[in-house]
């Protein structure tokens, strides 16, 4: 009995193990054996020359240039709102919050945290129907909304992170900035972000591969197919993902599908490129403070 | 100082100081007159309230949860006694003039010239040339000067821990302060390290008023002018140099003590 | 001051993000059309706007995800925790944080183009859009959030046991499932209530994978259409305005129900701390 149910155990958890790595690792061969041969100047410009496409001479066909702007703006701007707004809350809740306000502040947040994103998109949409009906008749979905929406996606996720380190500096350090006479805004900006900025700055990265990725927002507040570049802040816009999930569905040819197989790859990297940066911070701030 | 006087002048009055964390009381009706005569050592068992009487003179209780306290506390810090509860002292200027360090070297993960510079640059605001000038004085003053003077823009972090620690100990005298509070200075550092603070100290006492913990009775005999033995939140005894060089008095003390 | 206006910035997000929902779903209450909306038919040119269907293809697809995902988790713990080779655990562990990483966009492509044509020809049944490979493929999603947080757990309580239970001579097996897991609780509940949490609000693959039919689904290779992608689909296909209430109405749904898993999770976190475990 008790041989059978160690035998159960054991292959129940080896089994597990295998199959979810032969799924990872099939994922991975799939895309790289479909995607690094469209890898080009093709795939990015289709058939406009470089220069001409990077400086917005041409408008770029059937290729991943305007999303790759697309994207890059999106989490620029997503960035540029959530992560003051994020990283000053964090702040408040790691050094001046008391309960109960305190409570209900991080309560709300992990709330917020734990909200699909398709529901952040539909509030955007919901935003953009109540201005038409209100103040602006001619308010429509834009690369602005979207990015406000994404913003509202990564908030918390900076507000943790930024709590986190603050909150696990070493009673002995907090007293350092009091104990020479600084003021709390001077201990807070000399003495405890310096310290915990490593472990700040990789929740901001991690934040970013959110906003990169995320496809549910921005179908709902202003990407389409074929915006190209993007119009400006109130203008539509093209995104990596986005153009992902629409080539998936609405393929024609042999040559769109290749294009979303690079086009996999090359998301696939960005976000790679950022998680593993901000894995490599982690780590050297573990390090560092094993030194002590 | 001067030498005319018979009686010492004081330069810390304390009057029915009562300390409470969370209602539960840590010091207990302290009633204190310090004067100058070298180094004042506290010692005492864990837990018997000694690091919470020496934050009470630079007010850094009021950094935890649920304290509250009553009571006077008078230190010199600029000639005339004050009273450091009273209002229009500022919390950070008084923290300045009664200057801490603490039991394991804090140094801030910057460069060396930066641990001294940049608290230097907050508070008091010099110019780039004075503050210069200040490093080296300081650094000179701890016997650290020719030790790091090649490598001041390297990273605090990668001194020794005896150095470390008298960086954190420039650091409070750049800041010019009256008083110096030493919590444990020597807790986390080897026997030769300790020394040299020891060394370090006894140099120190005849510019610098200094209040130190220690965790060794062996340690206050080597470097103290007057010694407090803390018991449960309340001083008990105040020995004067002839009392703890006297042996018996000092067994009747160790019993205590252990 | 300024920090604490971002604060409470941030908190009032949610509230915004609540009223918003019931203020656009406030007219169907007054309008009367509140039970056509719990109706089990999606007709939208007949004049029917029921979501139902699309509240059980939810339910369906997120339970089943878990059934799938959480033993699987709960075994990839246990490797980790002693009943794996040593020099494995890195590897695992490496690849669970990067599976975390791989956006969810791109879990839904590779099903498209990889398990979906699997599954029609094997089973040589539809087309291959089921439920099936949604709850297969939203499975890999949630499994990496199982995971870490049990290991979590785990890694709190198996160094502390461990000597203590070698000691006594008890087997790997038994110190983790008659000791370990049963004092890891509330971290088993926590992963599961999180990744529920996770599998209901997930949008890509339900909407990518799962056929999208507003149906209830007779057996697992049967399409069904969530919550979330009809959002999703409703609002890609520009219709009057009674449709667009009936869209306000499955948000708000949708977030009362990760609303309800979260504070369930807070509760059980604070709970826990209470007790001394963390979860």
């Amino acid at each position: 009995m008790r041989k059978l149910f160690d035998i159960f155990i054991y292959s129940w958890v080896w089994i597990s193990t295998l199959a979810v790595f032969s799924t990872v690792i099939c994922l991975l061969w799939f895309l790289l054996s479909r995607g690094l041969p469209t890898f080009g100047k093709e795939l990015f410009f289709g058939q406009a020359s470089v220069w001409e496409a990077i400086t917005g001479q041409v408008r770029v066909w059937d290729a991943l240039w305007p999303a790759c702007v697309g994207t890059l703006s999106l989490v620029f701007l997503a960035a540029l709102m959530a992560v003051p707004l994020g990283i000053s809350s964090g702040i408040y809740l790691a050094c001046f919050a008391e309960n109960p306000f305190k409570r209900i502040l991080s309560l709300s947040v992990e709330l917020l945290a734990g909200t699909p994103s398709i529901i952040m998109g539909l509030f955007g949409f919901a935003l953009i129907l109540f201005l038409r009906n209100t103040f602006f008749p001619d308010a429509n979905t834009s690369l602005l909304l979207a990015a406000s929406c994404l913003a509202l996606l990564i908030l918390p996720y900076l507000i943790f992170t930024t709590q986190a380190a603050l909150e696990s500096l070493t009673d002995e350090y907090r007293l350092i900035g009091p104990s020479l006479g600084l003021s709390q805004l001077q201990t807070i900006f000399h003495i405890f972000l310096p310290a915990s900025g490593r472990g700040i700055l990789g929740g901001v990265i991690l934040s970013l591969g959110r906003a990169a990725e995320d496809t549910a927002v921005i179908m709902l507040t202003g990407v389409i197919a074929n915006a190209g570049l993007p119009h400006g802040l109130f203008g539509k816009f093209e995104a990596l993902p986005f153009r992902i999930f629409y080539l998936a569905a609405e393929y024609q040819t042999p040559a769109e599908l290749n294009s979303a197989y690079g086009t996999a790859l090359v998301l696939l990297c960005l976000t790679g490129l950022l998680y593993g940066g901000a894995l490599a911070l982690h780590k050297t701030l573990e390090w560092q403070w094993n030194q002590h | 100082m001067e030498p005319a006087l018979t009686q010492p002048k004081p330069f810390c009055i304390i009057k029915n100081l009562h300390i409470l964390f969370h209602g539960k009381p840590v010091l207990q009706d302290i009633n204190l007159t310090l004067t100058d005569c070298g180094i004042t050592v506290l010692v005492g068992a864990s837990g018997s309230g000694k690091t919470t009487f020496l934050r009470a003179l630079n007010r850094l209780n009021e950094y935890y949860p649920g304290y509250s306290a009553s009571g006077q506390i008078e230190l010199a810090l600029s000639g005339t006694m004050e009273n450091i509860y009273q209002t229009d002292l500022q919390v950070t200027e008084l923290r300045r003039r009664v200057g801490m360090v603490f039991q394991s070297p804090n140094v801030l993960p910057v460069s060396i010239a930066q641990n001294i510079n940049l608290p230097l640059k907050l508070v008091t605001g010099l110019d780039r040339k004075k503050r210069e000038e200040r490093l080296v004085e300081v650094l000179q003053e701890v016997h650290l000067w020719n030790e790091v003077k090649d490598r001041l823009k390297t990273k605090a972090s990668h001194l020794s821990g005896g150095q470390q620690q008298r960086l954190c100990l420039a650091r409070v005298l750049a800041l010019q302060p009256k008083i110096l509070l030493l919590d444990e200075p020597t807790a986390s550092l080897d026997f030769k390290a300790s020394g040299r603070i020891e060394e370090l100290l006894l140099e120190l006492q005849h510019r610098y008023r200094i209040i130190a913990v220690s965790h060794s009775l062996r340690q206050a005999r080597r470097i103290a002018g007057q010694i407090l033995v803390m018991k449960e939140g309340r001083i008990e005894h105040l020995l004067k140099k002839d009392q703890f060089e006297n042996s018996e008095m000092l067994q009747q003390l160790l019993e205590e003590f252990l | 001051m300024l920090f604490q206006g971002s604060a409470v910035f941030s908190a009032l997000i949610v509230l915004a993000l609540f009223g918003f929902l019931v203020y656009f779903t406030l007219p169907l209450f007054s309008e009367g059309q509140f039970t056509e909306l719990f109706s089990w038919h999606w007709r939208p040119f007949h004049g029917e706007f029921g979501i139902l269907p699309m509240i059980v293809g939810t339910v369906l697809l997120a339970i089943s995800a878990m059934l799938i995902a959480y033993p699987v988790g709960l075994g990839i713990c246990l490797f980790i925790h002693g009943l794996g080779p040593t020099w494995l655990v890195r590897p695992v562990l490496f690849l669970v944080y990067g599976m975390t990483g791989i956006p969810t966009v791109i879990y839904g492509f590779v099903a498209v183009f990889l398990l979906v044509p699997l599954l029609r020809t094997t089973l040589a049944h539809g087309t291959g859009f089921s439920l099936l490979a949604a709850s297969l493929t939203l499975s890999i999603l949630v499994l990496p959030t199982i995971v870490l947080l049990i290991n979590t757990q785990l890694q709190q309580i198996v160094p502390r046991l461990r000597l203590t239970t070698e000691a006594l001579g008890i087997s790997r097996i038994h110190e983790l499932t008659r000791i370990s897991l049963p004092s890891a609780s509330y971290g088993l509940l926590a992963a599961a209530i999180l990744g529920f949490g996770r599998a209901v609000g997930d949008t890509l693959i339900a909407l990518m994978v799962a056929g999208n039919a507003a149906q209830i689904p007779g057996t697992a290779f049967d399409s069904i259409r969530t919550l979330t992608a009809h959002i999703a689909l409703v609002v890609a296909t520009d219709s009057q305005s009674t449709i667009y209430h009936s869209l306000f109405a499955a948000g708000l749904i949708l977030f009362m129900t990760t609303t309800t898993v979260n504070l369930l999770l807070h509760q059980i976190r604070r709970r826990s701390s209470r007790e001394g475990q963390s979860a």
